[in-house]
């Protein structure tokens, strides 16, 4: 008997191991603006700090400026990691029509949007949010300074 | 009592075989790691053969090979092509580059440009020695054999199937792991590098004064590296006294790995060119490929050129690059990005740290 301790202690350990989940998430949504007007179809990047150790997490902006999804990994539904995020906002294509291609069939990059460099810059960005748990977390980016 | 002689005890069998076992353990991963050590070597040994091949092009025309050039007069032969193409008599690849017409486009003529009548009725299936025949044509010399990543549409490896405009259906094209080394600057995507020595190109002014339609294709007309187009459409060569920054202190070539790019075709000048405004090996940064591996990331993202016009390889750990100077290094991925910028620069002026 004394035996089996050790080996029911070995399983065990087994599987509180396995039942480690990943980092937590809270869902995010949010509205992208600049000078009053709506900003469509951009991609909204939500990159934690290198500390938290997640994964980015990705949104788009329909017609109205709106985003309501924010895709990450592990993830099936909405959300972001918790934790200090930097923030870029990028121009995309609508998700809904073919994308324009050069003659080699290359996806021609998105006209460039109105907003200033600093938004779109991953390395300085001018956007930082905080993405907090057990909360919905709207946030509402004004691109027009 | 007379002893037997010749025979092994089981213990001694045993023993035996454990020995050899754990040595056999040693052994296997080794050579699994010696065969990408093998792939490895090969993979410089083409870059080497590319970066004297270079300096044989500069030795004969007194200039490095032009990037892109469109023909400024009306109706006149489009000759938008890479540097790849006029480079191939270097590498032993005359004959392809004899059967290329210039005046003819390699697509069916959209644009304005005239189709190759030499392609046939079908461009899907384009007769042999046609422009688009010859496009479709892998070439070893700029296949990294580290890279199996499977080619979309899963054509045999070294080459690809795209579905270009004016095409009905899959094109074949031959793609390339080696490309040249746009410069440090970008502001496609998330990744904006315009400003200092990495962003100040010798064709272009301040980034802020740049008229729209410069600033729109702007690491492509204003390089600050080794290969570009220059700033009016006419392909204006780099020249080794071009490279102020001394050879040794440029990158010329780097590798990368055609999972991650939409077009690594070897003829088409989109095709040649990545920047080190990305980091070596950057995480693919598109809905599709999120939560991925760093390779399948890439796969999923392909046509996210935007994000991923970096140097990237299926090596452990880096990429190699071959500087102006034609010698080849392996270059960690964990390499501190202002001296892999200041790399890439060929008229920073920056004083380039150790790496």
């Amino acid at each position: 008997m004394p035996r089996v301790i050790p080996i029911i202690m070995i399983l065990v350990s087994g599987v509180i191991g396995c039942s480690q989940a990943g980092p937590a998430t809270a869902p995010v949504d949010g509205v992208v603006s600049y000078k009053g007007k709506p900003v469509p179809f951009a991609k909204v990047t939500f990159i934690p700090h290198d500390d938290s150790g997640g994964s980015i997490g990705i949104g788009q902006t329909d017609a109205e400026g709106k985003f309501t999804k924010v895709v990450t990994a592990g993830l099936t539904g909405n959300g972001a990691v918790v934790g200090s995020h930097n923030v870029t906002v990028t121009e995309s294509w609508p998700p809904d029509k073919p994308i324009p291609v050069d003659d080699m069939g290359q996806q021609k990059s998105p006209p460039r949007g109105p907003w200033s460099q600093k938004y779109r810059d991953s390395a300085n960005p001018a956007l930082k949010v905080e993405i907090v748990a057990g909360q919905d977390n709207h946030f509402e980016f004004d691109l027009s300074k | 009592m007379k002893r037997k002689c010749g025979g092994f005890t089981l213990v001694e069998l045993l023993v035996v075989i454990a020995i050899i076992g754990v040595l056999v353990g040693l052994l296997l991963p080794a050579v699994q790691a010696a065969r990408e050590a093998a792939r490895r070597m090969q993979c410089s040994n083409n870059l080497k053969q590319l970066g004297l091949a270079m300096h044989n092009y500069h030795d004969i025309y007194k200039a490095f090979p032009i990037q892109y050039r469109i023909n400024a007069i009306a109706n006149q032969p489009l000759t938008q092509v890479s540097w790849i193409l006029g480079f191939l008599p270097m590498m032993e690849q005359s004959n392809l580059y004899n059967q290329w017409s210039h005046n003819f486009s390699w697509n069916t003529g959209v644009n304005g440009f005239q189709a190759d009548p030499r392609t046939g009725p079908d461009i899907t299936n384009p007769r042999e020695g046609s422009n688009a025949w010859l496009l479709g044509r892998g070439l070893s010399f700029l296949q990294c054999p580290s890279d199996t990543s499977p080619a979309v549409g899963g054509v045999a490896l070294g080459s690809r199937q795209i579905n270009f405009a004016g095409a009905t259906g899959n094109v074949k094209i031959g793609i390339t792991n080696y490309k040249a080394v746009l410069g440090a600057n970008w502001d496609y995507g998330s990744i904006q590098v315009t400003t200092g020595s990495w962003g100040r190109s010798r064709f272009c002014g301040d980034y802020a004064t740049l008229p729209a339609d410069v600033k729109a294709q702007y690491p492509f007309r204003c390089p600050t590296g080794f290969m570009g187009r220059g700033n009016d459409f006419q392909g204006i060569p780099t020249r080794m006294r071009d490279i102020t920054d001394g050879t040794s202190n440029s990158l010329m070539l780097g590798e990368s790995s055609f999972s991650q790019n939409a077009l690594s075709s070897w003829f088409w000048f989109n095709g040649v060119l990545a920047t080190a405004a990305f980091p070596i090996n950057r995480r693919a940064e598109c809905a599709g490929g999120i939560g991925r591996s760093l390779v399948a990331g890439w796969e999923a993202c392909w046509n996210d050129w935007p994000n991923q016009q970096g140097f990237s390889s299926l090596h452990v750990g880096g990429s190699q690059f071959a500087l102006c100077d034609a010698s080849v290094h392996f270059i960690s991925q964990n390499i501190d990005l202002a001296t892999y910028r200041n790399l890439a620069t060929i008229q920073g002026g920056e004083v380039v740290a150790e790496f």
